[in-house]
């Protein structure tokens, strides 16, 4: 196949097509069909939203959107809410939620990974294998993988109990106990997830040339030394890469969380932002205005980690 | 023997704080590593490797028990770690904190396992290297020499046997979600839902009928008639009777998955077409400001969900898009779009530039050079960005979620619907959730080379 097409025939057809397209038509002719869609279904509704941050507005109700200047953004960062309201105006409790839960669910998928990734750097046979087998989680349904470790964690039904514990599994409900919720989220985002910090770090980790050891080694420097010295500066950047993305993904995480708790037990313990955003935005808050002025917040915060990935992406394009 | 492993030593190590699981887990462990082990070790001796496997198998075992007693001595450690995990660090718990004890524990249960196992067989002096090349099983042929001359005395052999084997087991902890998973759908109801959960169990397709068909109760005169007239049934009608029960009509979760794979289908065409284009230009044609243009594309994918969702609801109730087919192909579209450029250009920067000039300079116009050779040159690469668009249009459940509500409606936010409908039916969901796992753990075996660049957006080639 790649041969035929690799060189043209002697004689190309004569006839030549009536519309010659210039390279520099082309390009925009190629590129338009892209910027256009991102723009309509991206860009716009970003600046849509800018506005709408900026009102007071609903969803559903009749009025327009009722400019209010940036008192939906004194609201939010405040701390003081509606008194009818029903928890009130608790952002910065889903913050630290949020980040809470970032800082631990990466934290561990970092060990874990990098972990996963020393015990299968080795060739052994079978090593394809169990690297595709413990690369399964990762690419699942997040809404499904919710779903599913909702029964693995039933206190009577689920297995997970039943590994835990030596007795009376009843007792203990991880996803209904508000100080446990969070840690059995984090469990099963490391499971998810730590696959995708290993795959990184097995790319680093086999990447780094025999010879570095060789001479480490000739050099009686220590086993240690030479992870200190030669792996981990070697794998820094693509540790930083699943940081990054990682820490992205987690100020996102909305599907995990809605599947397993939806924010309960005990009242929001488990309420991320992204959460607290639905809850505000869909039926039946409707609260439009300041969920937009709470999502430009997230957005900010999410913009400014993007641009260090892409930079650190790029940086390792360029090498 | 049965009888002796689950009063003898199962109790004891519970008593020690121990679940059963883990006993049984650490056990099968050890002594598959011994199996595994020993051999490599006697080979270098030239015994005969089958009195290693004999050999290894007790001695691996007795390992594992030291192993457990190691950890189970310590388990008020593991059982205070375990009743203060996620309260709050205060100088009280750190004071009560058995720091000492936890790493004692470890580091004796580790000292004791390594000296067992490897470190007496280490001792032994290997009469000749035993390479871990192609020539292993030849040894008057010289050592491989690409392979690294520290890597070929018994300690590595042993470790990288050992490594093989623990790898075994930590992706059989892995799976186990899957596994169970996989294990729930062909229970019956009464199965999946048993305390304490059962592993062995019937098989049955009560699931299958349960998620794919709407079903209800029958009682008294109307069962009668139907277990009367039993062959006549269609078979899933069959299956349901057992449950005094009878199918009414296809369910929503049929319709919801057909809505899938429409619209996971339709958008990564959509989407792969027109990234495929884009990626041409930025990689062949000299695009004004295409750094920025292309981080600007990267940058849509960063957006969360939630927050892009918000307006794009008030847009399509508007322009009356909402749960519509056409409005999601869009959105995924849109989506997908930024990872089929940044994919497709890494492919399209590998094909050869020369390959098209001398098509253009033998008369091909631009247009034809890139379907004719750009094309099929690339059509690993297209392939890759077609199965990672469609796995994640075809995983997406946020804005589904928020922009369907039934006629267009995916099959992730529709999967739970059978939680808080009276009992929640988990063979069924179990069954529909397989069904959804099922092409996305063939994608990862089918593309487990390009898996590192599909997640990378293409900037790590190889893995």
């Amino acid at each position: 196949m790649s041969q035929v097409s690799a060189q043209p025939h002697a004689h190309p057809r004569r006839r030549q097509p009536r519309i010659q397209v210039g390279d520099r038509l082309l390009t925009h002719l190629f590129i338009w069909p892209t910027l256009i869609l991102l723009i309509v279904m991206n860009v716009f509704p970003l600046f849509y939203s800018l506005y709408l941050s900026f009102t007071e507005y609903s969803g559903i109700g009749d009025t327009p959107p009722d400019w209010v200047g940036i008192e939906n953004y004194e609201e939010i960062l405040s701390n003081t809410g509606h008194p009818d309201k029903r928890d009130g105006n608790r952002y910065w409790h889903n913050f630290a939620v949020t980040g809470r839960y970032a800082v631990m669910s990466v934290g561990l998928q970092l060990v874990v990974g990098f972990s996963l990734a020393m015990l299968l750097k080795e060739k052994f046979r079978g090593n394809g294998l169990v690297t595709t087998l413990i690369l399964i989680p990762m690419m699942l349904a997040p809404a499904v993988v919710g779903i599913f470790w909702k029964l693995i964690f039933d206190p009577s039904k689920g297995i997970f109990s039943y590994m835990m514990y030596t007795s009376n599994p009843r007792d203990h409900a991880w996803l209904a106990d508000p100080e446990l919720a969070l840690w059995a989220i984090v469990i099963v985002d490391v499971w998810m997830w730590s696959p995708f910090v290993m795959l990184l770090c097995l790319a680093g980790l086999r990447a780094i040339p025999d010879y570095l050891y060789e001479a480490a080694a000739i050099d009686r420097a220590s086993a240690w030394f030479q992870f200190r010295r030669i792996t981990l500066p070697r794998v820094a950047p693509l540790l930083l890469i699943a940081l990054l993305f990682r820490t992205i993904e987690a100020f996102k995480t909305f599907d995990l969380v809605a599947e397993l708790t939806f924010g309960n037990p005990g009242g929001d313990t488990t309420e991320v932002i992204a959460l607290r955003l639905y809850r505000e935005a869909f039926p039946p808050q409707f609260n439009t205005g300041e969920s937009s002025a709470a999502a430009y917040i997230i957005l900010i915060l999410v913009i400014a980690l993007s641009n260090l990935y892409i930079r650190a992406l790029g940086r390792l394009r360029e090498d | 023997m049965s009888d002796f492993f689950n009063d003898t030593i199962v109790d004891t190590f519970r008593d020690l704080g121990i679940p059963p699981f883990w006993v049984f887990f650490f056990l099968a462990f050890w002594t598959l590593a011994g199996i595994t082990t020993t051999p490599v070790t006697f080979r270098s001796k030239r015994y005969n490797a089958y009195l290693g496997s004999v050999l290894g198998a007790p001695s691996g075992f007795a390992v594992g028990l030291l192993f457990l007693f190691c950890f189970g001595y310590w388990s008020d450690v593991s059982d205070f770690l375990w009743t203060n995990i996620g309260k709050p660090i205060t100088p009280d718990l750190l004071r009560h904190m058995p720091f000492l004890g936890l790493l004692l524990g470890l580091g004796l249960s580790g000292a004791i396992a390594y000296t067992a196992l490897i470190g007496a067989w280490m001792s032994i002096p290997a009469r000749k290297p035993a390479s871990t090349g192609p020539s292993a099983n030849r040894p008057n042929l010289p050592t491989d020499y690409s392979v690294r001359v520290d890597k070929v005395t018994v300690r590595w052999q042993v470790t990288r046997v050992f490594r093989a084997t623990a790898s075994f087991a930590v992706a059989f902890l892995v799976l186990i979600p899957v596994i169970w998973m996989g294990m729930t759908a062909f229970k019956s109801q009464a199965d999946a839902v048993a305390s304490p959960p059962k592993l062995t169990f019937t098989p049955n397709l009560e699931g299958f009928v349960s998620q794919f068909w709407d079903h209800r109760d029958v009682k008294g005169e109307e069962l009668e008639e139907l277990r009367a007239n039993e062959d006549d049934l269609s078979w899933q009608d069959k299956i349901m009777l057992d449950k005094e029960m009878t199918t009414t009509r296809t369910s929503d979760f049929a319709l919801h998955l057909r809505n899938s794979l429409i619209i996971a289908s339709t958008s990564t065409l959509l989407s792969v077409g027109f990234g495929l284009l884009a990626a041409y230009a930025f990689s062949r044609f000299n695009v004004p400001g295409e750094d920025d243009l292309l981080f600007f594309i990267l940058s849509t994918r960063m957006l969360p969900p939630v927050v892009v969702t918000i307006p794009i609801f008030l847009m399509y109730r508007r322009i009356g898009l909402y749960d519509t087919h056409i409005g999601m192909i869009i959105l995924y579209t849109a989506f997908n779009l930024s990872l089929s450029v940044w994919l497709l250009k890494g492919f399209i920067d590998e094909i050869p530039r020369e390959y098209e000039e001398a098509a253009l300079v033998d008369g091909y116009t631009r247009l034809q050079a890139f379907l004719r050779i750009v094309v099929p040159q690339a059509m690993t690469g297209i392939a890759t960005t077609v199965v990672f668009c469609f796995i994640f249009a075809w995983n997406e459940y946020a804005f589904a979620i928020m922009l369907t509500s039934g006629d267009a409606r995916t099959a992730p936010p529709s999967l739970p619907s059978k939680i808080g409908v009276g009992t929640t039916e988990w063979a069924a969901i179990a069954f529909g959730s397989l069904v959804f796992l099922i092409p996305v753990v063939i994608v990862t075996f089918a593309l487990r080379q390009h898996l590192l660049r599909g997640v990378t957006f293409g900037a790590i080639r190889r893995g």
